[in-house]
């Protein structure tokens, strides 16, 4: 107990801890979650857990050589690993050959591309701790799998067919051990000063001795002298006024200290920790530097992965290749659920979503003296993944995100005689046009792996006679294809349930699509109401050209509004028709994104019954919102209400999820445009409801907040950024603004932490709506209350979701005013007395009348008491001083993390919508 | 609510002493049961709020129904009978339904019915099997004239619901403690006896049962491949140690609870892994169910009265039940049947006075070994498994340690599972910790503080890391 009340009031600052106590509730009493609320509460604010632990780790570490912390293995003697190179090491990696093909053929083709290009590629593992000192690592356990890491079966491979970038690094750190250099410390993950000076040569060696010349320093005259020559040679991209080349290292923490010893030769060299590259998250491009140097951790080589199609669009490979083959177009056939059919630009494909797929003809593969790369020219109406199947290859499936554009698509095709590759363009059913497919050829070729052989020796120009023609339609799909003997028969690809699409106006246009057997003239569809039946639409044509037994067309200007059911049949026998079980609608999309407070929004409070056009798209799947959820409920309903149409609301808001990279505690953080990161689930989940959105709505800032490090200038350019090159650079824009609107609302109160952080995240969200267009502080929360804990009241979220609605119908010119009244300036009326003056919105008066909360005063940075804060009329509030101030007085409102604002004022519009937080100075 | 928790520690605790000291000085102990009745149902809210109000009726039931037995001699039988028909009609619902069920649905598709597909999985309230034990052992002692029916309904809730009791026993008898729930005094003398025994138990319990549980918890949660005989031996011997230290640990944070409250509990532990037979180990073991078995069920079954042949099936039967009390599993019924099995040969051999003193030391280990045997059962998922350790125990087969032992069995662990043998070893020679803090001479005194001093600390650590598993006894 002394140990918790020595705690008490340093507690300590993370993201996700109840910072006051629940407030005593008699009813409560039964209820456990009353009690672990409390619970939660006392581990938090009584007790010094984190030094606590850390005495307790310390103990652990000293006393019995062992950790409890989650991702340390102690050793013998004190050493410690990273638990996951340790685990790497007992499970083995013998299962992942497959990736590491796919690896080891990616990295050959990116090495030979990007020397192509005129730099210099060099590729290498800094080796982990546990490989070079493994004789710390305590215990004789049995070994799990083959025993081999990832690592171990690169090097395998290397030593049987060798990687021309590769530069091995461990032999050069286990000599210098054996001659009794320390290279990694007891207790840090990465090599020390010395293990980096040990590798260093090697690597600087790689890239000079890697086919190019280089000059030397022209200052380093014992250099010049040895060299024979002033000038330097045949350096790539040399720049006028630079001796030195410019470098760029990816790779992981090793490379930190590693760069003080490899800059020394460049005269730039960058350095990105990443495990995708190019870095998602930065903006480099490889025309600035000369050489490319990655330096992987070897513990994270499983997970590294090249973001192949950006690499090439970056070296231009289409400008290097020696040769290029298009291939004819009408050599594709179609596979299953899907349609082909040439136009003038390329050939259009009616797909029908995960199932469909399309052949390319046979074409040639990799060989020793060609590298052979496959490059896409596609474009979809909407975000998707593109996926493949190579007949006979090792590692034959794969996967590349797909824009909602026209893109190139590049696939390094392997080293096989012969690849028979077939395509399925997207996940969701939709229209996708293929503009070109060409074969890129590389002299100098590829090393043969350990690749299954195949027997198929065509190429394409073998192939291309007896083609099956796209044109022809006579493709055999998987199923029977249309047949006179069939009995005519349509089944539709029906939408899912609840599922909403998109206005674009008052209407939507809608793809329909479904199969068939028999010999349609065309088929035609129309739109029903879900309830009664009446027809919202005509019958309309939508596919006048049906083929392969898949239709698809385009149902136009779907009108708003909905539940709707969808009917089709034969144009020319209208007896063959089918009928869609699910219910759907044309209305507003709303992205719901942020921290826990916005996931709240979805699962706090139960007072409220969502009105029945009100549908839920989480995880990728559509679904009727439930009485869960106040904020998103209030929000929608509210819409609903006025709009009379349906609204979907996207819920991938993350909890303790932060803006920037030193805001992840652990669940990601909204900046990363990594595949896994949670930004990409939320594209994912807007790419699965069509891709386009007519609003987001963004509450986060505490993660940021609680680091108290993040300053308001980075939040601000980060949040900007957020906006402008990620969300509204990969959501289509639906609303009437000329860009996707954002609408944030603001941090809620937040007892935990200090002022000066929350503050500059509060003005940073206020200072990007000046900034950055159609962006708006869409709610404030400070005035409502927050439970106890750093989250909301069930009321709270409902009146949030009230305010945001407000913006929204203001948006659409459906409401006067979103915004309460705003403070316009101020005076002095005595020494101890000032006015501030309002100014009025949607209302003409404010309450309360007394005892008005919310407001600080300062004068030379030191807070003055204030007796008291009232109304003096509908546009003025007194505030007294308890002594008179002689200087300029700055006073606040709404100011810090948790202002005091029981009684802060609204205005007396319907909405009661509070006033502006502000902070004004009065000589 | 764990007992080595922060709530518990730093909040419940202090609260529950605070106000029930304060009422003694301020009211003279007039509402020292109603506060500590209050607070034992929050003790209980906060880990099953869904089973309070089960909780409160059933001891109502109870109440009412103690009263009409001990008024009414004429329909006494139909009471009882009505007593035994909800507590066990309760008990039989939560715990054993879903086992039921289980068993049940083969067959009904042999016999070609449909399977019952709605069923959806009953939830165990805590504390169950213990408080049922508590209200049918007051039933019967009414009924049987060995006391009076408890007058005031606070009193006899208040019986059933103490926390230091409440979910994980010891099974207090109406009889032992009735004069104390209204006549007991409170000192500081028995508020620090009780304290200093409740630290003893947190320390035993956090340091060296979840010590020994880690260990234990990787060894069955292991496929059967990767269990070889170091590993078979390595996990039973560490659950023998767990279950014994981390029940112990509780039964000893409970007895030292209820003093500080004024209330003297019943020892339900008696070193029994110095036992030199498995009569003697069940004189030591658990002894408040054991006792409570023999008082309610075996004697009432005829006991040892009715011939050697009657008394292997009581003894059998008792067993059985006790087993199936632990759990709905046919392990637990096999646990069982395993120890009246050794307990009927001993009566058959002639083995089972404790007082024969020959050999003590071989028969103490072989009673350890047939106790961790037993232990083996216990802990297995299914009967299959605890074979195939059983095997692996028995016959050589050689496996390295798997890796996952390595998390686990680092120096903190095993020098406190080194402490658990050593203590088990000297099991018959040690004084009892009970006897230590009651023997105040200087020695003994600064022994104690020392080792509170030393182990609390870290205790405290432990606990705040949120590094402490639940007592094994709750789930029962």
């Amino acid at each position: 107990m002394a140990l918790g009340l020595f705690g008490w009031g340093n507690a300590p600052q993370h993201a996700g801890s109840p910072s006051k106590a629940p407030e005593l509730e008699t009813k409560a009493l039964l209820e456990a979650e009353y009690y672990r609320a409390w619970a939660a509460y006392i581990n938090y604010r009584l007790l010094q857990i984190r030094p606590l632990t850390q005495a307790k780790r310390w103990m652990d570490y000293h006393f019995f050589s062992m950790s409890e912390a989650a991702d340390v293995q102690v050793g013998r003697n004190g050493w410690l690993f990273k638990r996951r190179s340790t685990d790497a090491r007992r499970r083995g990696a013998c299962d992942q050959t497959r990736s590491l093909q796919r690896f080891l053929l990616e990295l050959e083709t990116i090495s030979h591309l990007v020397e192509k290009s005129g730099r210099c590629f060099v590729f290498s593992i800094a080796p982990d701790k546990a490989t070079v000192y493994s004789e710390y690592i305590s215990g004789a356990f049995a070994v799990e799998g083959c025993g081999k890491t990832f690592y171990d079966l690169l090097i395998d491979e290397h030593a049987l067919t060798p990687l021309k970038c590769f530069v091995r690094l461990d032999h050069h750190l286990m000599a210098a051990k054996a001659s009794g250099h320390l290279l990694f410390n007891k207790t840090e993950a990465v090599w020390n000063d010395r293990g980096a000076a040990v590798v260093a040569p090697a690597l600087i060696q790689a890239i000079f001795d890697n086919g190019q010349r280089w000059a030397s320093d022209p200052d380093d005259l014992a250099s010049v002298l040895m060299d024979g020559a002033s000038s330097p040679q045949a350096r790539p991209h040399q720049k006028e006024g630079y001796y030195l080349s410019a470098a760029i290292i990816y790779g992981g923490s090793a490379i930190h200290r590693l760069l003080p010893h490899l800059a020394g030769p460049f005269s730039r060299i960058d350095a990105i920790v990443t495990d995708t590259i190019p870095s998602p998250n930065h903006a480099e491009h490889l025309s600035a530097y000369d050489a490319m140097v990655i330096i992987v951790d070897e513990s994270e080589l499983p997970d590294m992965r090249f973001d192949f199609d950006r690499l090439c669009r970056m070296l231009d490979i289409e400008a290097l290749a020696e040769a290029q083959d298009r291939v004819p177009l009408k050599t594709i056939s179609a596979g299953s659920k899907l349609s082909l059919s040439l136009i003038d630009q390329g050939l259009a494909i009616k797909s029908l979503g995960a199932e469909a797929f399309f052949n390319l003809p046979a074409l040639p593969g990799s060989d020793g003296k060609t590298l052979r790369i496959l490059a896409l020219d596609i474009s979809a109406a909407h975000a998707d993944q593109l996926s493949w199947v190579i007949a006979g290859n090792a590692d034959p499936t794969g996967t590349k995100s797909m824009p909602s554009k026209r893109t190139q698509l590049f696939l390094p095709l392997p080293v096989q005689p012969s690849v028979r590759m077939r395509i399925n363009p997207g996940k969701t059913t939709g229209l996708f046009h293929l503009n070109s497919i060409k074969v890129l050829e590389f002299a100098h070729g590829m090393p043969h792996r350990a690749m299954p052989p195949v027997a198929q020796t065509r190429t394409v120009a073998e192939t291309n006679p007896q083609a099956q023609s796209a044109r022809s339609r006579q493709a055999a799909p998987p199923k029977n294809p249309a047949n006179e003997a069939e009995p005519a028969a349509i089944t539709l690809n029906d939408f899912y349930d609840h599922q909403i699409f998109q206005r674009q106006g008052t209407s939507s246009d809608t793809i329909i699509s479904g199969t068939y057997t028999g010999i349609p003239t065309g088929i035609e569809a129309r739109v029903l109401q879900y309830d009664n039946g009446v027809p919202v639409t005509p019958w309309r044509m939508v596919d006048s050209a049906p083929a392969n037994g898949v239709f698809m067309g385009i149902l136009t200007e779907v009108p708003q509004g909905g539940w709707y059911r969808l009917l089709v049949r034969f144009a020319d026998r209208h007896g063959t028709f089918a009928q869609g079980d699910a219910r759907w609608g044309i209305g507003i999309l709303v992205g719901c994104i942020g921290q826990s407070n916005m996931r709240e929004w979805f699962y706090t409070g139960e007072a409220l019954h969502p009105h029945s056009l009100l549908a839920l798209h989480r995880q990728g799947h559509w679904s009727a919102m439930d009485n869960r959820g106040n904020g998103a409920i209030a929000f929608g309903n509210r819409l609903i209400g006025k709009l009379g149409i349906p609204v979907g609301l996207l819920d991938y808001a993350v909890n303790g999820s932060g803006l920037r990279k030193e805001a992840d505690w652990g669940m990601g953080y909204w900046s990363d445009r990594s595949e896994d990161a949670i930004y990409r689930q939320f594209i994912r989940g807007v790419a699965g409801a069509g891709g386009r959105l007519e609003y987001v709505v963004w509450m986060q800032g505490e993660a940021d907040a609680a680091r108290a490090t993040i300053t308001k200038s980075q939040y601000r350019s980060a949040l900007a950024r957020f906006i402008e090159m990620q969300v509204r650079a990969e959501i289509e824009n639906a609303a009437r603004q000329p860009f996707l609107p954002f609408l944030i609302v603001g941090m809620p109160n937040r007892p935990v932490g200090k002022d000066v952080p929350h503050q500059a995240i509060r003005d940073a969200q206020v200072a990007v709506t000046h900034e950055v267009p159609e962006t708006y502080i869409a709610a404030i929360s400070q005035d409502l209350d927050n439970a106890g804990r750093q989250h909301l009241a069930p009321e709270a979220y409902t009146a949030l979701g009230l305010r945001t609605a407000q913006t929204v119908l203001y948006l659409l010119d459906e409401a006067s005013n979103y915004r309460g009244p705003s403070v316009v300036g101020g005076q002095r009326i005595a020494a101890d007395t000032f006015d501030v003056y309002l100014a009025h919105r949607g209302g003409f008066d404010f309450t309360p009348q007394e005892a008005i909360s919310g407001w600080r005063a300062s004068a030379n940075g030191k807070f003055l008491p204030i007796s008291s804060a009232r109304r003096y009329d509908a546009r003025t509030i007194r505030i007294t001083l308890s002594k008179p101030a002689a200087n300029a007085v700055l006073l606040y409102y709404l100011y810090g993390a948790m202002p005091e604002a029981q009684q802060a004022i609204h205005d007396n519009s319907t909405m009661e919508l509070p006033l502006e937080p502000a902070k004004l100075k009065i000589e | 609510m764990l007992f080595p928790s922060t709530i518990f520690l730093l909040a419940f605790l202090p609260a529950t002493i605070l106000c029930y000291y304060t009422q003694r000085v301020l009211l003279g102990n007039r509402l020292r049961n109603t506060l500590l009745l209050l607070f034992s149902y929050m003790f209980y809210a906060y880990g099953a709020d869904e089973f309070l109000l089960l909780l409160i009726a059933s001891t109502a039931a109870d109440y009412l129904l103690g009263r009409l037995i001990g008024r009414r001699r004429s329909a006494n039988r139909l009471w009882v009978a009505l007593s035994l028909v909800i507590n066990l009609g309760l008990l039989g619902y939560f715990k054993y339904a879903n086992f039921m069920l289980d068993q049940i649905t083969p067959w009904l598709h042999i016999l070609g019915f449909d399977p019952i597909n709605d069923w959806s999985g009953m939830i165990l309230p805590i504390g169950i099997s213990f408080f049922t034990f508590q209200k049918i052992s007051y039933i019967v002692d009414v009924y049987r004239g060995q006391t009076r029916a408890m007058a005031n309904f606070v009193d006899f809730a208040l019986y059933v619901a103490m926390f230091p009791q409440l979910v994980a026993g010891p099974i207090v008898r109406y009889k032992d403690i009735w004069d104390q729930i209204n006549f007991r005094t409170e000192s500081w003398h028995r508020f620090h006896m009780g304290a200093l025994r409740f630290c003893w138990g947190l320390a035993k319990k956090v340091l060296i049962a979840d010590a020994c549980g880690q260990v234990a918890d990787v060894v069955f949660g292991l496929d059967a491949a990767a269990v070889g005989t170091k590993a078979a031996w390595l996990g039973a011997l560490t659950y023998t140690f767990q279950i014994y230290f981390d029940f112990s640990a509780y039964s000893d944070m409970a007895i030292g609870l209820a003093r500080m409250f004024g209330f003297e509990l019943r020892e339900n532990f008696n070193r029994p892994y110095a036992a030199i037979n498995i009569t003697d180990f069940w004189r030591r073991w658990h002894i408040s169910l054991s006792t409570w078995f023999r008082d309610y069920l075996y004697i009432p079954l005829g006991g040892n009265r009715k011939g050697a042949w009657r008394t292997g099936v009581h003894l059998m039967v008792v067993f059985g039940l006790c087993g199936l009390w632990h759990g709905a599993s046919w392990t637990f019924i096999a646990w069982g049947f395993y120890h009246g099995v050794f307990l009927l040969a001993e009566r058959i051999l002639g083995l089972r006075s404790p007082s024969q003193k020959t050999l003590a030391p071989l028969r103490r280990a072989i009673t350890f070994m047939i106790v961790l045997f037993g232990w083996v059962l216990f802990r297995s998922d299914t009967i299959s498994e605890a074979l195939l350790i059983f095997e692996r125990m028995c016959l050589p087969v050689h496996v390295p340690l798997p890796y996952a032992l390595a998390d686990v069995l680092h120096a903190r662990n095993l020098f406190f599972i080194s402490v658990a043998v050593l203590a088990t070893l000297g099991a018959a020679k040690l004084p009892t910790w009970e006897k230590i803090i009651t023997t105040a001479t200087p020695l003994r005194t600064a022994a104690v503080v020392a080792t509170i001093a030393l182990l609390l600390p870290y205790c405290t650590m432990m606990i705040m890391a949120g590094e402490i598993n639940p007592f094994i006894y709750y789930k029962f």
